[in-house]
C-alpha cells in the first residue's frame, strides 16, 4: 500500500498532497499585541507554547506558574528573570603549552583538555535543565549557535576554560546591545583563537574573523566587498589571548592583550571611514580597542544598519518562531528590523514584542518548530527524567555542545531529523520513561491538577508534552491506555488501590505519546 | 577514432609497475568489447567527498615548474624536489602516494584518476556557506539573496524516481554519512536520501501516526508531522538493509582505509556495495580543509600540518576503496569525485596557512575516467583584483557528464538538472556504451582526423558539427597542458578544417573538439 495513503487515513485532517507539498500557510498576523480569545484561549497549551520557545521546554509547574499570569506579565517575568549558574570546576584549569613539549607530555596536556571540554559540557547541560522560569538561557543557545566556536579543530583545541568565558558573556549580554556583544565577542579569548585572530599579524594578515565578523556575525553576504575583508583583518590586527601557565599574561590568564608590534598601525580606510596612521604612542592597547576595534564594530552598524537588523532578525525569526520563514513572515521580520534599529540594537525590545504578538500565538506557528537536540535532552529531563548521559545523548543527536560543526553553527531544522537521529531519540525516551519507578511515576501523576479525573489528567499530560490541541481521536487512544476498558469513573480506583497497575499504564501512554511525531515538535 | 582509449594505454604503459590488477582493467575496459559489457546505468554507483573548508589546489597538483608559484608561497610551497613528479610535468603533493600501491599517485599511471584543475566559476564567492550551496545546488547563482534550496543529486534523484518518498524503493536511493547535505535535497525540501553514522548501529524505529486537531489542516505543524513521520518510516525500512548489507560486504574488503573518519566512511561504503546495497549515490565528507593557520611546514624533509594530513587520509581512502572495487569485480559499475567550496589564495597569509581563494583542483575516479590533468595551469599573471586563480572549467563539467555518461541523461536533460544551457562537458569521463550515447555518437561533434598524421611541423585537422554553436579546439600535451587552441568562436554546422602549425617539439599530442553537443578527441604524432 502507498505509504502516504495508509497515513493519511489515519489522519483525521486530509494533509496536503505531494505535489502542493511545503505551501502550508503562514499567518497574516504580524507583532499586534496577541488577545486571547475563546476560540485561542491563554491555556496550558499556549502558555506551554510560550514556555517550549523561551525555555529548554516547561515543567508542569512552570505551565501552571505562567498561568497565574497574563500573556503579558508572563513575558516580562521570562525576560527579566536572572540567571547565573555557579561555574563549573574546570573554569579556571590552566594547562601549559603543548610548546617544546614531548610528545608523552603532549597527550596528558591534550586529555586535561578533554576532560576539561567534557566537564564543561555536563555544566552547561545541568544548566539548561536547571534553568528558572527566564529566556535567558536559551538566547544563550542563540548566541552559540551564532558565534559557533568549535572545541577541536582537529589536532587544535578551542581550550574549555576559554569557551567557557565565552559561554558567561552570552549570559551575561543576552538581552542587552547586540552592538555590544559584537564587540565583545570580536576580542573574545575564545574567538581570537578559533578563527585565527590571535595569528593576525601586521604584514600577515589572517582574514579569516574578519570575513565572519561580516557575513556570519553582522549584515550577512552581499553587503562588503572583498577590500572591506582585507581592511578589517589589518584593524584586527595585533591582539591575543593568554591561555597558558608558560606564556605571557599581562591581562591576567585567559583575558586578551595588546601587541604594539604586531598591530598594522597604517592608515586603513573600511566602509568610507578612516581610521588614521597611529605612531608609536598612541599604539596602545586602550587606545587601539576604543579608536579600532570598538570603532570598527560602530562603523558596521552605523553604515549597514538595515543589513544588520534584518540579518539578526531573520535568525531570531528563525530561533524563535519558525525555522523556514515564507511570505508574510518576513513582514514580521521587517517589523522586527525596525524596533530593533529604533532601539538601537537591544536585543530585548525585540523579543519583548514578538513574544507578545498575535503573531507568536497564532494557530499557525504553535508546534511548528522542531526540537534542537538540546531542547529534547534537556526537555526529557524537565518533563520526564534525566537521561543517564545527556551529553552523550546530545552528541548522538548530532549536536556536541561546544564543538558545532563550523563556523556558521548548526544547520538545524530538518537536519535534526534523520533516518540516523530520529530512533535515537525515540530510543532516549524510551529509556527515562521505562526507568521510572513505580512511586517516582505516581509522583508526576499527582503533579497534575485533578490527576484522578482521567480525562483531566490525559488533558493535561497532553498539553505539557505536546504542543497542540488533542484531537477527540488522540484523546480517546491515550486514555484507552490508562482505562484498558474500565469506565472512566474507575480510574480513581485503579490508582488508590493498585498503583503498580496505574503507573505501568501511564508509563505506557506517555511511551505513546513520545512516538507521536509530534513529540519532537515544539 | 577513439582517443579515450589513448589516454588510458599512455597513462597505464607510463606506470611504473604498481597495481597490476587496475592497470590491465583500466586498458581492456576501453576497448570496445570491455565497453560493451559495462554495466547499465541503474548499476551505476557515485561516490561524492566532499572536502569542505577549501581545498589548497595549489599544493595539491603542484605548479613546480613556475617560480610565481614558489615567490607567492615562500613558506607554504611544495618543493619541486619533494613532489611526486612519475609523469611528465605532473607534480602532486608527496602525501598523495598515501595508501593501496601508492595511492592516488598510482592511481594517475595506471588510468584510474582524472584531476580537473582551475575548476570554479566566475564571480567567485568567498564564504564557505554561499560556495558551498553553490556547488552542492550545482546552480551558479552570484546573487547572494537567491536562496538555493535544492541539490542537484536532489533534482536528478527526483526526476528518476518521481513517486519518490510515496513509494519507496526497496533500498535507499542515496546515502549520506552524517548529517543531511543540500545535494541531496529535491523540491518542498524533500530528502532525497537517508542518512547514517555508523551502519553497524543502524536501527529503525517507526513512529505512530494517530489523529490531529480540526485546526492543525494546512498549518506548517502538519508539515513537520509529516515530514517525522516520514522520516521514521526510512528508518525502520532501511535499517535491517543497510546493517546486513554492510556486514555482508564489510568481510570481503582487504583495504587499509585509515583510522579516521573519511576512512571510516569510505570503508562503509565498499562494505555496502560489496554488500548489494543498490543505492545509486553515496556522499562522505571530510572537513579541515579550512587551513588558514598551520597548513603546512617544512622539517627537515619533511612536510608537515594539516593539510598533508589530509590528502594523506584523502589518498589514503581513496586509494584503498578502489582497489577493493577492482578486486570485488566491482569496479566498473563505481566511479567518484570530491568537491570543494574553493581552493586558497595565490600568496599564502603569514599564520603558515592560506586564506580563501577561488578556483581548485577537483578528483574523478574509477576504472572509466580518461586518466589525464585537465585544464591549464594556473596562471599567476592573471590573478583577479582579489589575489585569487580565476576559474577556467565550470565546476559543473564534470556534474554534466556523471548525468549524461554515468547515468544515462541525455544532455538537455543534465542542462535541466544543472539550470545551465552552455555547459560543456569535458570529457572526464570514457565514452559510455549501453547507456544513451554521448551527441557525438550519432554525429553531433566528431573529429574527422588529420592530414598528415604523423606530422613534422604543421598538420590540417578536419571536424564536423552538426548544428551551429560555439566549438573549441585545442591541442594538449598528454599531461594535459594546453599548447595551443585553435579554434573558440562559434561555427556553423557543417565540416571544418583549421592548421596546426604550432611546431611542437616531437611526441604525442592530443586534439580535442568540444561544442555543446559532444566531445571527441584523437591523437597527434609528431616526428622529424
Amino acid at each position: 500500500m502507498d505509504r502516504r495513503d495508509f497515513l493519511f487515513r489515519h489522519l483525521h485532517v486530509r494533509p496536503p498532497g505531494k505535489e502542493t507539498h511545503a505551501v502550508s500557510a503562514r499567518p497574516s498576523t504580524g507583532l499586534e499585541p496577541w488577545t486571547p480569545s475563546p476560540s485561542e484561549p491563554w491555556d496550558a497549551v499556549r502558555a506551554g507554547h510560550l514556555l517550549r520557545r523561551t525555555t529548554f521546554l516547561p515543567r508542569q509547574e512552570d505551565i501552571e506558574a505562567i498561568l497565574a499570569l497574563s500573556p503579558s506579565g508572563a513575558v516580562d517575568l521570562l525576560m527579566t528573570t536572572d540567571t547565573s549558574p555557579a561555574p563549573p570546576g574546570m573554569a579556571d584549569n590552566v594547562t601549559e603549552s603543548l610548546e617544546g613539549l614531548d610528545v608523552t607530555y603532549q597527550n596528558i596536556v591534550r586529555a586535561q583538555w578533554r576532560r576539561d571540554h567534557a566537564a564543561l559540557q555536563r555544566w552547561y547541560a545541568d544548566v539548561m535543565v536547571a534553568a528558572p522560569l527566564s529566556i535567558r538561557e536559551k538566547m544563550v543557545g542563540f548566541y552559540s549557535d551564532l558565534f559557533a566556536t568549535e572545541f577541536v579543530v582537529d589536532l587544535d583545541y578551542t581550550i574549555a576554560p576559554l569557551l567557557y568565558r565565552q559561554n558567561v558573556t552570552f549570559r551575561e549580554r543576552a538581552l542587552g546591545s547586540y552592538r555590544d556583544m559584537v564587540t565583545a565577542i570580536t576580542l573574545d579569548g575564545a574567538m581570537l583563537v578559533y578563527l585565527g585572530g590571535n595569528l593576525n599579524v601586521k604584514g600577515r594578515p589572517n582574514e579569516n574573523y574578519a570575513r565572519e565578523l561580516l557575513e556570519l556575525f553582522t549584515t550577512g553576504l552581499g553587503h562588503y566587498t572583498e577590500g572591506d575583508i582585507k581592511e578589517a583583518a589589518r584593524i584586527l590586527t595585533g591582539w591575543k589571548v593568554a591561555q597558558f601557565s608558560d606564556q605571557a599574561a599581562p591581562n591576567g590568564i585567559f583575558n586578551p592583550y595588546f601587541i604594539p608590534n604586531d598591530h598594522d598601525t597604517d592608515a586603513k580606510q573600511f566602509f568610507g571611514t578612516s581610521f588614521p596612521a597611529r605612531d608609536t604612542d598612541s599604539n596602545t592597547e586602550f587606545l587601539v580597542r576604543r579608536d579600532e576595534i570598538s570603532r570598527l564594530v560602530e562603523t558596521i552598524f552605523e553604515k549597514r544598519p538595515d543589513a544588520i537588523a534584518q540579518f539578526i532578525c531573520e535568525k531570531l525569526y528563525r530561533f524563535f518562531v519558525y525555522s523556514n520563514p515564507t511570505g508574510n513572515d518576513y513582514g514580521v521580520i521587517d517589523q522586527m528590523a525596525e524596533l530593533f534599529r529604533d532601539n538601537d540594537f537591544e536585543i530585548a525590545p525585540v523579543l519583548s514584542a514578538l513574544f507578545k504578538s498575535a503573531h507568536f500565538f497564532d494557530n499557525l506557528n504553535l508546534g511548528a518548530q522542531i526540537k534542537t537536540p538540546a531542547e529534547y535532552t534537556a526537555g526529557l529531563a524537565r518533563q520526564i527524567a534525566e537521561p543517564e548521559n545527556m551529553v552523550a545523548t546530545m552528541n548522538e543527536l548530532e549536536m556536541v555542545l561546544f564543538d558545532p560543526p563550523n563556523v556558521s553553527g548548526w544547520t538545524g531544522y530538518h537536519d535534526w531529523i534523520t533516518t540516523n537521529t530520529y530512533p535515537i531519540r525515540s530510543e532516549a525516551a524510551a529509556e527515562v520513561i521505562n526507568g521510572l519507578s513505580d512511586n517516582r511515576t505516581i509522583t508526576i501523576i499527582e503533579s497534575f491538577p485533578e490527576y484522578d479525573d482521567v480525562h483531566v489528567l490525559v488533558a493535561g499530560v497532553a498539553a505539557l508534552l505536546l504542543p497542540r490541541p488533542m484531537s477527540d481521536g488522540r484523546k480517546n487512544g491515550l486514555e484507552g491506555i490508562l482505562l484498558q476498558g474500565s469506565p472512566d469513573y474507575e480510574w480513581p480506583n485503579i490508582l488508590q488501590d493498585s498503583p503498580a497497575t496505574a503507573a505501568l499504564r501511564f508509563r505506557d501512554m506517555v511511551q505513546r505519546i513520545s512516538e507521536l511525531p509530534d513529540f519532537q515538535l515544539c | 577514432m577513439k582517443r579515450r582509449s589513448f589516454v588510458k594505454t599512455t597513462a597505464a604503459a607510463t606506470a611504473a609497475t604498481p597495481f597490476v590488477v587496475g592497470g590491465l582493467r583500466a586498458r581492456a575496459s576501453s576497448s570496445m568489447k570491455m565497453m560493451a559489457q559495462m554495466p547499465p546505468e541503474n548499476d551505476r554507483v557515485l561516490v561524492i567527498i566532499q572536502l569542505f573548508g577549501g581545498n589548497d589546489g595549489l599544493n595539491t597538483l603542484v605548479p613546480a615548474q613556475d617560480d610565481d608559484y614558489y615567490r607567492l608561497r615562500p613558506l607554504v610551497h611544495v618543493p619541486r624536489e619533494l613532489a611526486w613528479n612519475g609523469i611528465g610535468d605532473i607534480y602532486l603533493h608527496p602525501a598523495l602516494d598515501e595508501g593501496a600501491h601508492g595511492g592516488l599517485t598510482s592511481m594517475l599511471e595506471v588510468g584510474n584518476l582524472a584531476i580537473v584543475q582551475g575548476v570554479g566559476y566566475d564571480n567567485p564567492n568567498l564564504s564557505h556557506f554561499r560556495s558551498t550551496d553553490i556547488w552542492l545546488s550545482g546552480i551558479n547563482d552570484s546573487d547572494p539573496n537567491t536562496r538555493l534550496d535544492t541539490g542537484w543529486i536532489g533534482r536528478f534523484l527526483e526526476q528518476k524516481y518521481p513517486s519518490f518518498p510515496a513509494n519507496l524503493p526497496d533500498d535507499p536511493i542515496a546515502v549520506q554519512f552524517g548529517g543531511f547535505s543540500l545535494l541531496l535535497r529535491g523540491s518542498g525540501g524533500k530528502k532525497m536520501g537517508i542518512e547514517i553514522n555508523d551502519p553497524t548501529i543502524q536501527q529503525g524505529v517507526t513512529s505512530q501516526i494517530d489523529e490531529l486537531d480540526d485546526a492543525s489542516t494546512g498549518t506548517p505543524y502538519l508539515e513537520e508531522y509529516l515530514f517525522v513521520s516520514d522520516i521514521a518510516e526510512r528508518s525502520n525500512k532501511y535499517a535491517e538493509r543497510v546493517r546486513s548489507a554492510f556486514e555482508s560486504g564489510s568481510s570481503k574488503l582487504q583495504g587499509e582505509y585509515g583510522d579516521n573518519s573519511l576512512g571510516d566512511q569510505m570503508k562503509a561504503v565498499a562494505a555496502m556495495i560489496a554488500g548489494g546495497l543498490s543505492s545509486n549515490i553515496y556522499v562522505v565528507s571530510m572537513g579541515g580543509f579550512d587551513t588558514h593557520v598551520n597548513q603546512q611546514r617544512h622539517v627537515g624533509e619533511d612536510l608537515i600540518g594539516m593539510h598533508p594530513t589530509l590528502l594523506a587520509r584523502l589518498s589514503r581512502a581513496i586509494s584503498e576503496f578502489q582497489f577493493d572495487m577492482i578486486r570485488l569485480g566491482e569496479a566498473d559499475r563505481v566511479t567518484g569525485m570530491t568537491i570543494s567550496e574553493f581552493g586558497r589564495r595565490a600568496r599564502e597569509n603569514g599564520s603558515y596557512g592560506t586564506d580563501h581563494g577561488a578556483s581548485s583542483v577537483q578528483f574523478v575516479f574509477g576504472t572509466s575516467v580518461n586518466s589525464a590533468v585537465f585544464g591549464d595551469s594556473p596562471n599567476f599573471s592573471d590573478l583577479n583584483n582579489n589575489g585569487d586563480l580565476r576559474a577556467q572549467i565550470d565546476y559543473r563539467s564534470v556534474y554534466m557528464e556523471m548525468l549524461t555518461d554515468w547515468f544515462g541523461m541525455t544532455s538537455s536533460e543534465a542542462r535541466d538538472i544543472l539550470q545551465d544551457d552552455e555547459l560543456l562537458p569535458l570529457n572526464v569521463l570514457q565514452e559510455p556504451a549501453g547507456v544513451a550515447e554521448r551527441d557525438h555518437g550519432a554525429g553531433g561533434t566528431a573529429l574527422l582526423g588529420a592530414a598528415p598524421n604523423p606530422f613534422g611541423a604543421s598538420t590540417t585537422i578536419e571536424f564536423s558539427v552538426d548544428r551551429p554553436g560555439h566549438v573549441i579546439v585545442e591541442i594538449r600535451t598528454i599531461e594535459g597542458r594546453l599548447l595551443a587552441r585553435l579554434v573558440d568562436r562559434r561555427l556553423d554546422a557543417g565540416t571544418h578544417t583549421v592548421r596546426f602549425d604550432g611546431d611542437p617539439a616531437p611526441g604525442t599530442y592530443i586534439c580535442t573538439v568540444r561544442s555543446e553537443r559532444g566531445v571527441d578527441s584523437g591523437v597527434l604524432t609528431c616526428v622529424r
